[in-house]
């Protein structure tokens, strides 16, 4: 009884509160980056007053079919955040996740703009970028924890960071391809006519980016879980470290972002696999041999 | 008994009526008749057998194994003769060798091995007998219609029809006889049968590209069958058995002896089954029709083969080295194949890799040789075959009324189904339920991922994951594009008469992902408790998870064009550069990425056999050298 009444908690907690932390630290985040451009900056604030700005578009058009697809993805990576924090298995969340970029990818089809189809086969190449990366993250927990559950990992006796260094390292790139800034928001490789960073989300509009700031504020909280998730070892010391190290890497990902170029598609997928087969696999196999 | 027997003797006589049967209407209802008849069967089977699980019967007369030897015989001459009518002389050479070799033996060997049971019939045959039963004849459904408008466009193609379907249903008793035949020799023969059956229908356009093509096919299945008979020969000969079930049990106690043999019958099983490099015929993709591919992808050869390797999984495992052969050359298929499905725009590339690919995920399962495995492996099979059948169906069809259609299947899969919206949607239902088959095997399988993991082997587990990102990437994309040609208006209502058994096939692919989670539970589960001796119980929990996760995508990304199609519109197209031009793909030069591609996996996976081979001889050597 009083587990599920934990799950329960957690999941609605998640429900409410990452929408909020997660514009809080884009808030931040970009004025951390104006700051670094010795800039002034907007308010912490802003990305909510944008989101409200948004959804006040009105639009007098009938409903375009990429919108239902952009909610299937909200909501495919809400469900992610909820299992997530929910306690449940670690491939569950992976697979909602893998799902819901699906659903932008068809979204941005389905939006019969050139420009989205462009984004949408460069969201398909970050996919098939960190995929094998996220597998072997789950399978290193798997195989350092005993389980893929994220409630026994909470409670596990040790600090996974450590014999899964090489996985957490390789987490890290994973999340900067995954929140689509540079150096991985993918120009086109030989095209001068210029980048095509948020090209998949070329054609929608008001509500619907509305929606997918939001769904991106659940994202980085879940991402910023499974660091998290690196550090827990059952005492209040792993929470604290877990959290303090999860911020700095929002923060780090926020300088990255900054301070580079955009690369081609080819080095970005290269890079990703490289570093799951070095980084991820060595890891893996010296798990398998500790254990 | 009667039921079984009937179940692989009524096909054949299908198929003799349907050599006569010249008209269409009247193929048609006897095909229509005999798939209903033949389910209804099976489902008679199930009702008699399933509660018992496992039933062996004897069937024995003196004469049958004679009798078996002398149509193998007769089918091994005609495939001596085709193959020296067009000039090519590997193909015949084996065929001869291994019928040469199985027939001696018979003679003098074989009168001396007591075979006890010669049938049987567990819970895995009669889930396929269903399965067989009913997608095979839903693919002759659309096939028919199929053909007729197929000869209506190339009149210059000799009209062979009842040969093409006569030798269908000759394909699906000879699957029936794989999953009830105990008997090794008679399963030499179905498999024969199922060569056979498989070369006339890719050979059957009778062009240039489509003999090349069947011909490929025939001469490395033939070797297969060479591997198959040494198996039979050292099962006979050592171990003093022709029946499959001891196999097994023998595999249960001297797990190292039995691997010997055992890795003969893998290997052919591997050959059928299109493991990468013996796929190449279907890769390159000339001259087929699509109901012929669809027959042989999802009903007879493709299973065929994966059949014998799940059948033999208990005997494989990480331990020994056919399993390890096993699980290398399936994972390796899995990431190569994937791997060329990314960079390939055809949709007749997209849709025979993903085949390959999909194959070879179900090896690798039955290679690790563990229940979850085999039980994930079976399941994936059975929903492979469906939504298979169901994209090969619609891309057929979408392909035979393109006017741009000549046969050389270049056509990407925009351009297919641009202005069909209703055969859009079923090929993306179809596709939607292919990769959520995939996924359901490697990442809601738990079990299996873990194991795959901490088995050790962490090359095969790394092909997976990398392969994993191939098939998300080429299957989103293919899902992407038919989303926003099924959004789009009508164009060109085509033939009706051909989207009919297309929706039926919707309709079955559908029902399966509903129901498949009670397939594994009463079926698939109970078959793998007496196959292995004990089941971990989670895995009916994660079945039904995975059955409501699938029907939940599959509604959500499908269900728009089922319905209220009218609520949702389409944004005008952006006007200036052309879509296709701007292909990501394009950046890469694809054939030459293809080629190097098929070549690393070719080397790859026969490099894992050759040392699996050598394994095997050296514990051969090892046992001969402690027995002397």
């Amino acid at each position: 009884m009083i587990m599920i009444l934990k799950i329960v908690i957690s999941a609605v907690a998640y429900l409410i509160l990452a929408p909020f932390a997660g514009g809080l630290l884009t808030g931040m985040g970009r004025r951390f980056s104006s700051g670094l451009q010795a800039k002034r900056g907007a308010s912490m604030m802003q990305p909510f007053r944008d989101v409200k700005k948004l959804r006040e578009k009105t639009s007098e058009e009938d409903r375009y079919l990429h919108d239902y697809y952009v909610r299937a993805f909200v909501f495919f990576e809400i469900v992610a955040g909820v299992a997530f924090f929910a306690g449940a298995n670690l491939l569950f969340v992976i697979l909602a996740l893998l799902a819901a970029d699906v659903f932008l990818v068809v979204a941005a089809y389905v939006s019969n703009s050139v420009h989205a189809h462009m984004g949408a086969d460069y969201e398909l190449m970050r996919m098939m970028a960190y995929c094998p990366m996220v597998l072997f993250m789950a399978a290193g927990f798997s195989m350092y924890c005993g389980s893929m559950e994220v409630r026994d990992i909470m409670i596990g006796s040790s600090m996974p960071f450590l014999p899964l260094i090489g996985i957490f390292a390789g987490f890290l790139l994973i999340y900067t391809i995954k929140s689509r800034t540079s150096p991985f928001d993918l120009s086109f490789s030989s095209d001068p006519a210029g980048k095509r960073i948020k090209g998949i989300t070329e054609a929608f509009s008001g509500k619907t980016l509305a929606a997918m700031e939001v769904a991106n504020w659940y994202e980085t909280i879940l991402m910023l879980g499974f660091v998290f998730l690196f550090f827990s070892n059952g005492t209040i010391w792993g929470h604290v470290v877990g959290a303090v190290v999860a911020i700095l890497v929002y923060f780090l990902r926020v300088f990255i972002n900054n301070c580079s170029a955009s690369s081609k598609w080819e080095f970005v997928v290269k890079i990703a696999w490289g570093t799951a087969a070095v980084l991820g696999a060595a890891n893996l196999f010296l798990l398998y041999v500790m254990i | 008994m009667g039921i079984i027997i009937s179940l692989t003797a009524f096909p054949v006589i299908i198929a003799l009526i349907l050599l006569v049967t010249k008209g269409d209407k009247t193929r048609n209802g006897v095909m229509a008749f005999a798939s209903i008849a033949m389910t209804a069967a099976s489902i008679a089977a199930v009702v008699l057998y399933f509660p018992s699980g496992e039933k062996f019967f004897k069937f024995h007369f003196g004469f049958v194994n004679y009798v078996v030897i002398g149509i193998a015989a007769v089918i091994a001459i005609y495939l001596i003769y085709e193959g020296l009518r067009h000039r090519r002389y590997a193909a015949p050479l084996f065929a001869f060798v291994q019928v040469a070799a199985l027939a001696v033996f018979e003679l003098i060997q074989g009168t001396g091995i007591k075979v006890e049971h010669n049938l049987y019939v567990d819970r895995f045959s009669m889930i396929l007998m269903i399965f067989i039963s009913i997608t095979g004849g839903l693919i002759c459904c659309y096939g028919n219609r199929y053909m007729d408008r197929f000869h209506q466009k190339y009149p210059e193609l000799k009209d062979r029809r009842n040969v093409f379907f006569a030798v269908i249903f000759f394909g699906i008793a000879a699957m029936m006889g794989l999953v009830i035949f105990n008997n090794l020799l008679w399963i030499y023969l179905v498999w024969e049968i199922i060569i056979v059956t498989s070369f006339v229908l890719i050979g059957y356009a009778g062009t240039a590209g489509a003999l090349r093509a069947a011909f490929h096919y025939l001469t490395w299945n033939l070797f297969g069958g060479l591997a198959l008979t040494a198996g039979i020969l050292i099962l006979g000969q050592v171990f003093g058995t022709l029946e499959l079930n001891v196999v097994m049990k023998i595999g249960s106690l001297y797990g190292d002896m039995v691997a010997i043999p055992a890795i003969f019958i893998v290997l052919a099983g591997l050959i059928l089954a299109m493991q990468i490099p013996f796929s190449g015929w279907l890769i390159r993709g000339e001259d087929f029709t699509s109901p012929a591919i669809a027959v042989i992808s999802c009903v007879t050869s493709a299973n065929a083969g994966v059949f014998l390797i799940l059948k033999l999984a208990p005997v494989l495992g990480t331990e020994n080295f056919a399993g390890i052969m096993t699980m290398m050359v399936g994972g390796i298929t899995f990431l190569a194949a994937s791997l060329v499905a990314v960079f390939r725009p055809e949709a007749a590339k997209t849709v025979s890799c993903s085949t390959v690919a999909s194959m070879g995920l179900i090896v690798a399962c039955g290679g690790i040789g563990s229940a979850e495995a085999v039980a994930a492996g079976i399941l994936l099979l059975l929903l492979h075959g469906v939504s298979k059948a169901l994209m090969l169906a619609s891309a057929g069809t979408a392909a035979l009324d393109h006017e741009k259609y000549d046969g050389r299947q270049d056509l990407s899969i925009r351009e297919l189904f641009t202005g069909r919206p209703k055969l859009s949607a079923c090929m993306l239902t179809g596709t939607a339920a292919l990769f959520m088959a995939n996924f359901e095997l490697l990442i809601m399988r738990y079990n299996s991922l873990s194991e795959f993991a901490e088995s050790g082997n962490i090359l095969l587990f790394a092909a997976l994951c990398f392969g994993a990102g191939a098939a998300i990437f080429y299957l989103a994309k293919c899902m992407g594009q038919l989303t926003l040609t099924a959004a789009e208006p009508e164009l060109d209502a085509g033939e009706t008469s051909l989207t009919r058994p297309v929706k039926l096939l919707v309709a079955l692919t559908v029902f399966l992902c509903i129901v498949f989670p009670l397939i594994s539970m009463f079926g698939v589960m109970p078959y793998l408790e007496i196959a292995f001796g004990g089941v971990s119980a989670a895995g009916n929990l994660v079945d039904s998870l995975m059955g409501l996760i699938v029907i939940v995508f599959l509604v959500i990304l499908c269900g728009v064009f089922y319905g209220g199609r009218k609520k949702y519109v389409l944004p005008e197209p952006t006007e200036g550069v052309q879509c296709e031009a701007c292909d990501i793909r394009h950046a890469v030069d694809t054939r030459i990425f293809e080629k190097k591609t098929i070549l690393i996996g070719g080397i790859l996976s026969a490099i894992s056999i050759i040392i699996s081979l050598g394994f095997m001889i050296g514990t051969l050597v090892r046992l001969l050298g402690g027995a002397a």
